[in-house]
């Protein structure tokens, strides 16, 4: 297994009018092929704008790509102009996104809209295409696909369009598929279903997957591998029976506190105190000091790297700087 | 178990039949607009003047031998009477024949001003709403400069050097519809424009741009199907203030010129006092025709943008 994609230093600024903001602060990690890599945080940490960066998919002005790289097959797409990084959007790498409710536009059909990725990327006529978009309707599990093909957005349900969402992208057999919390707006039965979905396309076209989640629960069941990030920076870094079994970063450890777990009389659930720390006025040393119940005073000072500790996981926490 | 199979087979045709109500967005505007009456006047008097101003000069010329041009020389100034239902016009030609040849002159110059002025608008409130920022200010500060430009005035400027180029009368008409086009695209422009600055922040406008569309492909394609809705009305209304430019200018003897017929200028010949005062049928049936359909159109445009408006549910 080959590496995909991999980001390497990579530093997205928002110059807004009240000063830089570092959403993406010198985040590294990597993608195997067929690999699923989890990609965890609060709100606001930064996740969605790592992934939207690979696409260059960020606002500009006010974002931009200060520093980095994202080799992708081979070739750096910080670099890439807009007429290459147009062919590889929807066609290499495609994104499903959190809201299925408004991410297809209203007044085309679902087959229009499938359709149209097709055409673009794939050098299909139009009945040609058509089919295609059936059978990926069908593929996604769509009843009825040859009727639902013709059917507008609102005619379906939230879980049926995240279904189309899923179709659309899969539509070129993308080589990685950024899912941004795709499940977030679901119900809980639909949401398993969409999981299992991907899973399997995965597992029928060898794609990645970059799944991008605050839900624990999602990542122990998709992921291979996972990155946990906290405000712009990668914290902690190891596959996910590592991650689950061996948390080692204070913040991570939160996390998974902060998961109900069954079977388990408690009356609430533990929650890591303070808030995610404002971007503009970033706490000195470590970013997670504020918060943090085992922090010392080099934890004030100095900002700690991401070390390896053991065979492939990964922290960024002085605590552990003295085990390795 | 015959009749079982029947009824499922019934059921699943009801159901059919339901689906094919909620399938289109256009449909459920057919529904709501036919439940307003007024607007249905509207259109069926619209349908009628159109009717009337296509096949109305047809009929006079292949059935009673009538053409706008005809002169009946025994008949001069004539009230109406079995041959000329409207009268005749101080030359002589049937009054009736001219208002129908008038109205398709007129009709024709409401719907190409308000294509050139949409296609203008659209395309131009487009490219403004879509990349913002300085296109989008110099774009605006166009669209000012053209708003300020007292309209009037300016058509009959170029309606006085159009009569002094002694452009032919027949293709006189055709620069008054361009005239009118390209002075009247600004609040369409400002209208998508405004739209497409909300619709472009909008999820499906990031799926689009993750999909690699080009940005001519996104704004035409989809961002501007999804103002559709507000061109329609603007539009509609657009061909009736048209009209009226129209017959303004003719009125005033410069927009379309004897001896091709259009409204305003029929209802010109009332500036004379004799005419005015006695001769009631050269003047009111053209009126009568300007305001009726102006009328309709601005009726059926109502109907139109409450049936369109999803916010408006009854």
């Amino acid at each position: 297994m080959g590496e995909l994609l991999s980001i390497k230093n990579l530093k997205t600024y928002f110059y807004t009018e009240d000063g830089v903001i570092k959403a993406v602060d010198d985040v590294s990690l990597s993608i195997r092929e067929g690999e699923t890599l989890g990609v965890v945080g609060e709100s606001g940490c930064g996740k969605s704008i790592t992934a939207m960066s690979i696409l260059k998919l960020i606002p500009n002005p006010p974002g931009k790509i200060v520093d980095g790289e994202i080799i992708f097959d081979g070739k750096d797409l910080t670099k890439a102009t807009d007429e290459e990084i147009r062919k590889i959007r929807g066609n290499k790498i495609s994104v499903i996104f959190q809201e299925p409710m408004t991410s297809l536009n209203p007044v085309f059909t679902i087959g229009d809209q499938i359709i149209e990725a097709i055409v673009l990327h794939q050098n299909m006529n139009k009945e040609k295409a058509r089919e295609k978009a059936i059978d990926m309707l069908k593929l996604v599990g769509i009843p009825r696909a040859d009727e639902v093909v013709d059917a507008y957005p609102h005619e379906l349900s939230g879980g049926m369009r995240q279904r189309a969402m899923i179709a659309m992208a899969m539509a070129c057999n993308p080589k990685l598929l950024i899912a941004d919390e795709p499940t977030t707006a679901l119900d809980v039965t639909i949401q398993a279903q969409i999981l299992d979905l991907m899973r399997d396309l995965k597992n029928k076209t060898n794609t990645s997957i970059m799944l991008i989640t605050h839900d624990l629960g999602v990542v122990a069941e998709m992921a291979d591998h996972v990155v946990v990030m906290y405000a712009g920076k990668v914290v902690e870094e190891a596959n996910v029976y590592e991650i689950f079994k061996n948390p080692m970063h204070p913040y991570t450890l939160g996390l998974l506190e902060s998961k109900p777990i069954l079977n388990q009389d408690k009356d609430r659930l533990n929650s890591i105190p303070g808030q995610v720390p404002n971007p503009l006025n970033m706490p000195e040393g470590c970013y997670f000091h504020p918060r943090c119940s085992k922090a010392m005073d080099i934890c004030r000072r100095e900002q700690p790297e991401l070390c390896s500790v053991k065979d492939g996981h990964r922290v960024a926490c002085h605590l552990y700087r003295e085990v390795k | 178990m015959a009749e079982l199979k029947k009824n499922t087979n019934k059921n699943v045709e009801l159901k059919g039949a339901k689906k094919e109500d909620i399938m289109s967005p256009w449909k459920v505007v057919k529904h709501r607009l036919r439940r307003n009456k007024l607007a249905m006047v509207g259109l069926y008097t619209l349908l009628f003047m159109i009717i009337l101003a296509i096949f109305g000069p047809i009929v006079q010329k292949y059935v009673f031998g009538i053409t706008m041009e005809k002169i009946d020389l025994y008949n001069i100034s004539a009230p109406p009477s079995l041959k000329h239902p409207l009268g005749t016009d101080e030359v002589g030609r049937d009054i009736l024949t001219r208002l129908m040849y008038g109205g398709r002159i007129s009709l024709t110059v409401g719907i190409v001003a308000v294509s050139i002025s949409v296609v203008i608008g659209s395309i131009i409130g487009g490219i403004s709403g879509y990349y913002g920022g300085v296109v989008d200010g110099i774009i605006m500060r166009l669209v000012d400069i053209f708003m300020c430009f007292p309209f009037f005035p300016l058509l009959l400027m170029l309606a006085a050097v159009l009569s002094d180029y002694k452009v032919d009368p027949k293709y006189r008409i055709y620069f008054v519809m361009i005239i009118i086009g390209i002075l009247s695209w600004t609040g369409l422009a400002r209208i998508v424009r405004g739209q497409i600055l909300s619709l472009r922040e909008q999820e499906f406008m990031q799926a689009a741009e993750a999909l690699g569309l080009r940005d001519r492909r996104k704004i035409f394609r989809h961002l501007l199907p999804n103002t559709f809705a507000s061109i329609i009305v603007s539009a509609t209304l657009g061909i009736g203030s048209a009209i009226l430019s129209e017959s303004a200018l003719s009125y005033l003897g410069l927009g379309v010129t004897p001896p091709y017929p259009s409204w305003g200028q029929m209802v010109q010949v009332a500036t004379d006092y004799y005419v005015m005062q006695y001769e009631y049928w050269k003047w009111i049936p053209p009126g009568v025709c300007i305001f009726l359909t102006v009328m309709a159109i601005n009726l059926f445009g109502d109907g139109l943008r409450d049936a369109l408006d999803p916010k408006l549910k009854r």
